[in-house]
């Protein structure tokens, strides 16, 4: 098809755009299709397509399958393409915000901030305020997270704002300082843990989608789609800010206030994702720099198709993640670092070139 | 001057201790094209950043069309005044066309798509940067970069101009990593514009560029405006010795047997 790459990295003219955008919505569409039905029909009980259509329509109500389906699987299914696409829109986010290609919510310290958040509820949560975790434990962690994930951002937002200017620099290398604090606070957290809470923590901080239910994929819907549907009507000023802040500004960009925004969103869409399946790494990278090398880097189309391709991604892993090793689950974590950090390197030595 | 679209008072600009704008006072007048020359640390840079609202003055303010220059909303501004910064280092991997389109897209919020499609590829072919739009920014040389943020700059204006009648077009060290005839191109294109009433101010090393091209020169010197005025009036030995501290002599060739070449402008000079 024309309107992808070619392999001298050159690209069709901006005016086939619309075209292109209802293209790769459309194929990313299909491919998100085609990984939810997959999702739903294999692990430790294959399901037949046909007959998930059928339990979808209703039939089979009483059977074990539709069991299966309605209450495990689709569920499960919904918080993979909800949480992939918010880490994968996150890694987008960061990237434009900070002019860094390589950016991602485990390097700025994001993860870090909301994951330690997260720990702090699963651990001191019980200790501190045992009835009110019980009740809202399901929206405590998320929002825990968020807010660990805020702080987090906001510090380093602090911490390199002179004068009213980030520097984009300082922000990284702090992100790794606060990254670095962050950890060793949650691996503090880990050796005050009793045995069920340790068991509880280490599996969650490795990932995994295995705890999914209706009442989280709700969270995580009632959480992670404002994000999805406000993050586009920041493509222009992110597309501006590519240039630089200061040409961002001449372009009429509100530089200040868009970047509140997007570190807003980025908190959050990281603070929900941890918080509900634990800071699974790479999907923030993988999918954004995809959708760049095939169909360009304008942040009107790359925003929606890193949440399409993101969801995708993680409800593939989450596919392996549940048969590679069954009926044993093998953590989403380790699955995203062993293919996408490879993917990653792979990238980067034949691509960066790109990017300057 | 009445005509001044843009008039700044008594700038002064402090960073901790140092004075790098001390006591600035200009005009800029729509059809007339400013050059400022000065040696490296004069504060060229610096007073471009003040004039296009990036900095804020310490002491002292800019009036833009009757208005305080900080109280514009940046979508405002970017519709009155396009500036093309020293260094074009794009950090995604975003095609020739997309660069040049961001200042059409930014500020022409109400243009259709076809429209704005013309006005990027006039910018682009303005810029004689058309063969290149498809490529991808990263893959360019300093020089053509260079064009593609003017063919930027220029898509701006022309979008700006259907909201904003009265335009600024700041450009800083424009002609930098461009050969001879880009360079020319570029001051050239950026005349027209002074021609059709954009006030135009540029940064420029180049004496001779400088002399060339502009209707008014500034001299800049450790923040000060040493002199301001027309070319043959302000390039004098005395001053330009002292100011770029060389002893140099305005219009005399090179001792001995060197070659020399001075580029001269090829559109005549606007008449206003």
């Amino acid at each position: 098809m024309t309107f992808f790459a070619r392999r001298d990295g050159r690209r069709e003219d901006r005016d086939s755009s619309r075209e292109k955008f209802i293209a790769t919505i459309a194929i990313l569409s299909v491919a998100c299709l085609l990984t939810g039905l997959a999702s739903i029909a294999l692990g430790a009980a294959a399901i037949a397509p046909a007959r998930i259509v059928l339990i979808l329509q209703g039939e089979f109500a009483q059977s074990a399958d539709a069991m299966i389906v309605l209450n495990i699987r689709l569920p499960r299914t919904l918080l993979g393409f909800l949480i992939g696409g918010a880490l994968a829109l996150s890694g987008a986010l960061l990237q434009a915000l900070f002019r860094n290609p390589l950016a991602d919510p485990g390097v700025v310290g994001i993860s870090a901030g909301a994951a330690l958040a997260a720990a702090a509820a699963i651990v001191l949560g019980d200790r501190i305020a045992a009835p009110l975790m019980s009740a809202y434990s399901v929206w405590a962690l998320p929002i825990a997270a968020f807010l660990g994930g805020l702080v987090a951002t906001t510090l380093l937002y602090v911490l390199s704002t002179r004068l009213g200017r980030t520097s984009i620099a300082t922000m990284l290398l702090a992100g790794i300082g606060v990254g670095s604090f962050a950890g060793s606070l949650t691996g503090l957290l880990a050796t005050i843990s009793d045995d069920r809470q340790l068991r509880d923590l280490t599996f969650w901080l490795l990932g995994s989608l295995g705890g999914a239910n209706w009442s989280k994929a709700t969270v995580a819907a009632a959480l992670i789609t404002p994000v999805f549907l406000a993050a586009p009507f920041l493509a222009r000023s992110l597309n501006a800010l590519a240039l630089g802040e200061a040409e961002a500004f001449h372009l009429g960009v509100r530089v200040e206030r868009d970047k509140r925004i997007m570190i807003a969103l980025a908190a959050l869409a990281v603070g929900v994702g941890v918080a509900l399946a634990g800071p699974i790494g790479f999907i923030g990278i993988v999918a954004p720099h995809l959708i760049r090398l095939t169909v360009g880097a304008d942040h009107r189309l790359v925003l929606p198709a890193s949440i399409f391709l993101g969801g995708s991604l993680l409800v593939l892993a989450d596919i392996l993640a549940r048969t590679i090793a069954a009926p044993a689950e093998t953590p989403i974590g380790i699955l995203t670092g062993l293919i996408g950090a490879p993917f990653f390197l792979w990238l980067l030595s034949t691509r960066m070139r790109h990017f300057e | 001057m009445t005509d001044a679209i843009l008039t700044a008072e008594s700038l002064t600009y402090r960073a901790g201790s140092s004075v790098l704008i001390a006591d600035a006072s200009l005009e800029l007048a729509g059809g007339r094209m400013t050059i400022v020359i000065g040696p490296n640390g004069a504060g060229k840079s610096t007073l471009l950043k003040l004039l296009t609202g990036e900095l804020r003055a310490s002491d002292g303010g800019v009036i833009l069309l009757g208005g305080n220059l900080a109280a514009f909303q940046p979508w405002r501004l970017a519709c009155i005044r396009a500036v093309m910064p020293q260094s074009g280092a794009v950090s995604l991997p975003f095609t020739v066309r997309e660069v040049a389109g961001l200042g059409v897209d930014g500020v022409g919020r109400s243009l259709s798509r076809g429209e704005k499609s013309a006005l990027i590829g006039r910018a682009l072919e303005t810029a004689d940067v058309s063969h290149l739009a498809s490529r991808l920014i990263g893959t360019l040389s300093g020089g053509e970069r260079q064009r593609v943020h003017f063919a930027r700059v220029l898509g701006q204006l022309a979008a700006g101009r259907t909201v904003a009648e009265r335009q600024i077009l700041f450009l800083d060290e424009p002609t930098a990593n461009l050969d001879l005839r880009h360079q020319l191109d570029l001051l050239d294109a950026a005349a027209r514009l002074a021609g059709e009433g954009v006030a135009v101010v540029a940064v420029i090393h180049d004496l001779n560029l400088a002399a060339a091209y502009a209707d008014d020169l500034i001299v800049l010197n450790n923040g000060k405006i040493a002199a301001r005025g027309a070319p043959a009036k302000v390039m004098t030995d005395a001053l330009m010795s002292e100011v770029f501290r060389l002893d140099v002599k305005v219009g005399a060739p090179p001792p001995g047997n060197i070659p020399f070449i001075v580029p001269s402008r090829r559109a005549a000079a606007p008449q206003i």
